[in-house]
């Protein structure tokens, strides 16, 4: 509204519109006569400087100063007048210049936050394609009009009558270029888009702009739509693992933004397809800001599952559907294999396997060493499995996801074995854990050791204590409160309060100190009053070290004070474990650039081909059998992209919505290497609802970079204005005279006014 | 009258001394001779305070005495005969146990559940609190192992009775050389070993399993009718013969490396 005054006033006063001051170029129309006018004119104002010298006997020297700067200020005006000041414009010229315009189809636009529940396609409903339509009226006067439609593509349309609204995605800068090329070899003036700029591409918009820029064609944007709601609840971003083992309990950090809501407190619900699997208070940020919620739920069900994170909507919200975000995670039900080697015999090995063997996804078997090379197996799942002690060869030790190395001291295994432990983590991805003991850390030798290099904590020889024993009584550190492995209740308070009724564990290894990088977890005072680690854990290379430096967990489990149906310690174990094992890669790794992709659209699939020593594999043979929802199967072939080691890449388009399983197999001289099986959702995004208010910084960026201007609804009906002056496509040369503008007679009358009145104050008249 | 009235006062008086300065006696022999000398019985070493190492705990029951002889059930071969057996399973195995160190508790000692392998003997005089008979249900429903030993035939009865105390369910299974429990270290195949040799017929070995499922972990093992513990005592005296004392301390690794994995 404040735009529409202030073009009137400035029309009234100056004649013309700001865009044609901004668009002209100014020059004097100076003639001969002219110059002789001019020149009589300073005569009459040296004679007029003159009359002032009897006045300056008569007033003072303030007087004087005032009235001459009044008198000189009138001549100057006059003599701006005399000499003929002009706008030279470069205007259309109408009917011989062609515009194309670019209206968002997508469905951000059926957004009603125009106030009045009236939706951003209201706009061009009525300025565009109604009947009586104003702006569309005045553009066709001028120019030739070429209708374009925009959302995830972009086409031609006969008249902006035939939108619907139903895009899923938005890209700006697909749209700017398909009509460029319409358009090209064609007079064109410019390009209007009408959009409420929520892009949805991944690509920069950079390259369009430049090519724009480059062929002179400027873009007039019309941002459509609040830049901030008033009223919206946003599930902005959820986070969770494409794939996790069945059972595991998840942590997931889902953010929750808003406005209008603030203090207020709602129910974040997680669904498993369509079951609710957990329901939480959020209370809601201050508005515009964004609050973390951590949603804790249990992947239950195996296979591919589709994960709804959801707060309900409120009565008055602008935008409901970006209260729901979804996320596809492959649940994995099989077993997990872990080898836990113990080097003597200890209740650790007896209660660890207790608080396992009931979880059908975890297959930890128990290499015991109870005399020198004597081993005692427990639970392998085959005759021959470590049964002359731990694997000699990395193609035995790489088909375990995770290791615990229990009391053994680094003697027990060969400089080969201690390098392969080492690599286990960094090039398999395996998890490794190192638990306390007499013959485990710096009292089991390992200091110096290449598995001494992984692991989080400092192995410190030299400062090795004879006789080490403390009772530790552990404590979740900061990053341990909340973490899903040492959050043993349902939230952080319940899970500190737990700990500290825990039985004190004990320790013969002094660990003091972690590795930068590295993450505390537990820790506790020891009884020379120093912080002992219970719990550290870093990633390296690929994998992840931990180090749990206490010799009997088992008694979260035994000890008196803790009740028998208290299932803490097989809890704590569960999810130490399936931590371990969580994300270690197979040997067939088959993932996509995306998890969700419209129909129609491609989907880059890409192999990771690693032989039993976790090699990569550049000469596989590699075959994707993709079958859609309705039983189709495609074979895709993947091919060596060169670009990395034993990467492998092909690309198919789905075009029916639905779940596409795509399963991957590899193979090479005849043997087969592995299979993979990942799955791939087709179907229409959201996207366009999150994050959906107008965006003017992106679209007055796009004006200004190729010459255009921005505009929104309220000043929309000067663009076809802007366009003409734009100074693209078939032009004339207009002169505009500046000499009669009405802003000059009101400053003439009113210095001689001024000049009036003040000799009247004064007495000088 | 009041003659008798003295006389009572009398006869009082020196019961109460008598009594009392038997209880004076007892507890100096107690204390400076063990009770050894009193009672014929042996001095109760103090436990070793938990540290991570194996400890071999004995079971307690009945009143709490501060010596052990044969009268005392509970303490039979003690302290040599588990003394004899961690020296054995130190040089056998790699669990460096305590060897003169073990420990004497009660079935209901909050102690006793840092100790999570246990062994009871002689069962026919087994007597328990409520207390103790609840508390130790709780240990082995927590992954606590019970070794039963020095068993006579004629004892099963209060040995059951007093099972069903902890645990009311409880069913025994007799064992097979299958077992894992025979395989855990040593691989003893024949069962028709470690003979008692003051009661007739083979020993039996019992198990009772969790939930009394025998797919599932053994909570107890029982020697019926032997008494290996007895070879462990006087093995190095000649008086048993060598073979089955090596049998009986075969037995006895095996238990031990089976409750610290079962």
């Amino acid at each position: 509204m404040g735009h529409l005054v202030f073009d009137a006033v400035f029309r009234f006063l100056f004649k013309y519109p700001p865009l044609v001051f901004e668009q002209g170029d100014f020059t004097w129309g100076l003639s001969r006569p002219l110059l002789l006018a001019v020149s009589v004119a300073a005569a009459f104002a040296l004679a007029a400087l003159l009359t002032y010298r009897r006045a300056a006997e008569e007033g003072s020297l303030r007087d004087r100063i005032i009235l001459i700067g009044l008198r000189v200020a009138v001549v100057a005006v006059l003599l701006f007048c005399l000499v003929r000041p002009t706008l030279i414009l470069k205007a259309s010229v109408p009917q011989q210049n062609f515009v194309g315009v670019l209206v968002d189809d997508s469905r951000s636009m059926t957004i009603a936050d125009q106030g009045d529940g009236r939706a951003r396609s209201t706009f061009v409903e009525q300025q565009l394609s109604a009947k009586d339509a104003r702006l569309l009226a005045t553009l066709s006067e001028r120019f030739v009009l070429r209708f374009f439609r925009f959302s995830q593509s972009t086409d031609r349309l006969p008249s902006p009558g035939n939108l619907t609204y139903l895009g899923t995605a938005s890209r700006l800068g697909q749209a700017l270029e398909r009509a460029r090329d319409e358009l090209a070899g064609l007079p064109l003036a410019g390009l209007v888009m009408v959009t409420d700029g929520a892009d949805t591409s991944d690509q920069s918009i950079d390259e369009s702009l430049a090519s724009l820029k480059t062929r002179s064609i400027p873009v007039f944007t019309v941002g459509v739509g609040e830049e901030r709601f008033s009223h919206d609840i946003q599930v902005s971003r959820v986070e969770t693992p494409r794939s996790v083992l069945k059972g595991t309990s998840l942590v997931v950090d889902v953010v929750v933004s808003q406005t209008g809501y603030s203090g207020q407190t709602v129910a974040l619900n997680v669904e498993d397809d369509g079951r609710l699997v957990s329901a939480q208070d959020v209370k809601l940020p201050a508005d515009g800001e964004s609050a973390t919620v951590r949603a804790r739920f249990t992947a239950a069900d195996g296979g591919p599952r589709l994960f709804k994170f959801r707060i309900a909507p409120k009565n008055d919200e602008q935008v409901t559907q970006n209260n729901v975000r979804d996320a596809l995670i492959e649940v994995r039900d099989r077993p997990e294999r872990v080898l836990y080697f113990e080097g003597e015999p200890r209740f650790e090995a007896k209660f660890v396997r207790r608080a396992v063997e009931d979880d059908k996804n975890l297959a930890v078997v128990i290499l015991q060493r109870t005399a020198e090379n004597k081993y005692y197996r427990l639970d392998v799942t085959s005759e021959n499995e470590v049964l002359s002690g731990f694997p000699k060869t990395r193609e035995e030790l790489f088909e375990y996801r995770a290791i615990v190395l229990g009391s053994v001291e680094a003697a027990a295994f060969t400089p080969e074995q201690q390098r392969m432990l080492a690599d286990f983590v960094s090039k398999r991805g395996g998890g490794l854990l190192m638990l306390g003991g007499r013959r485990a850390f710096v009292e089991g030798g390992w200091a110096g050791t290449p598995v001494a290099e992984i692991l989080p904590v400092v192995l410190d020889a030299a400062g090795r204590q004879t006789s080490y024993f403390s009772w530790l009584s552990a404590r979740p550190t900061r990053a341990g409160a909340l973490f899903p492995v040492t959050q043993i209740a349902d939230n952080e308070e319940d899970s500190e309060e737990k700990w500290t009724d825990m039985p004190d564990v004990s320790a013969v290894n002094s660990v003091q100190h972690v590795k930068p990088g590295a993450t505390v977890l537990l820790n506790a005072s020891d009884n020379r009053r120093n912080t002992q680690i219970v719990l550290a854990y870093q990633r390296f290379g690929r994998g992840k070290a931990l180090a749990m430096p206490i010799q009997d967990s088992w008694l979260w489990k035994m000890d008196a004070k803790v009740a028998v149906e208290d299932l803490t310690h097989s809890l704590f174990w569960r999810r130490l474990t399936r931590w371990l094992v969580d994300g270690v890669p197979d040997q067939v790794n088959l993932t996509t650039n995306r998890d969700r992709v419209e129909p129609g659209e491609q989907v880059r699939l890409v192999a990771e081909i690693l032989d039993k020593a976790y090699v990569p594999v550049n000469d596989a043979h590699v075959e994707t059998r993709v079958t859609s929802p309705s039983g189709r199967i495609v074979d895709v072939p993947l091919e060596w992209t060169v670009e990395h080691d034993g990467e492998f890449a092909g690309v198919f388009a789905p075009d029916e919505p639905g779940l596409y399983e795509v399963r991957g197999t590899a193979s090479r001289d005849q043997m087969e290497i592995g299979t993979a099986t990942m799955h791939v959702r087709v179907s229409a995004g959201d996207s366009e609802y999150f994050d959906a208010g107008m965006r003017a910084p992106l679209l007055r960026r796009i004006a200004e970079e190729t010459g255009g201007r921005f505009f929104t609804p309220s000043d929309a009906a000067s663009l076809p204005e802007a366009i003409s002056y734009s100074g693209r496509g078939v032009t004339v040369v207009e002169d505009r005279e500046l000499w009669d503008m009405p802003v000059l007679l009101i400053l003439l009358v009113t210095l001689v006014g001024t000049e009036w009145a003040y000799r009247r104050a004064r007495g000088l008249a | 009258m009041v003659r008798l009235l003295r006389a009572r006062r009398l006869r009082l008086a020196v019961t109460v001394l008598v009594v009392l300065l038997a209880g004076v006696a007892a507890a100096l022999a107690q204390r400076r001779f063990g009770g050894e000398q009193f009672f014929g019985g042996e001095e109760v070493l103090p436990n070793p305070k938990y540290d991570g190492q194996f400890t071999f705990v004995r079971l307690r029951y009945g009143p709490r005495v501060g010596f052990v002889s044969q009268r005392v059930p509970w303490s039979h071969d003690y302290p040599v005969g588990e003394q004899h057996f961690m020296k054995i399973l130190n040089e056998l195995s790699n669990l460096n146990p305590h060897i003169e160190e073990t420990s004497i508790l009660a079935l209901d000692d909050a102690e006793l559940f840092k100790f999570p392998v246990a062994y009871l003997c002689e069962p026919g005089d087994w007597v328990m609190t409520d207390r103790e008979a609840l508390t130790f249900r709780k240990y082995l429903q927590k992954g606590g192992f019970l070794i039963v030993d020095d068993f006579r035939f004629q004892h099963w009865d209060n040995f059951e009775q007093q099972m069903r105390r902890i645990l009311p369910d409880v069913q025994f299974f007799d064992l097979d050389a299958s077992h894992p429990i025979f395989h855990s270290f040593f691989e003893i195949n024949d069962l028709n070993i470690v003979r008692n040799h003051y009661d007739p017929g083979e020993p039996i070995f019992r198990g009772i399993f969790e939930d009394n499922d025998p797919s599932k972990r053994l909570i107890a093992i029982i020697n019926y009718n032997t008494d290996i513990s007895e070879y462990w005592e006087f093995s190095e005296t000649g008086l048993k013969p060598v073979d089955e004392t090596n049998e009986a301390y075969k037995i006895g690794v095996n238990y031990i490396i089976y409750g610290m994995t079962h």
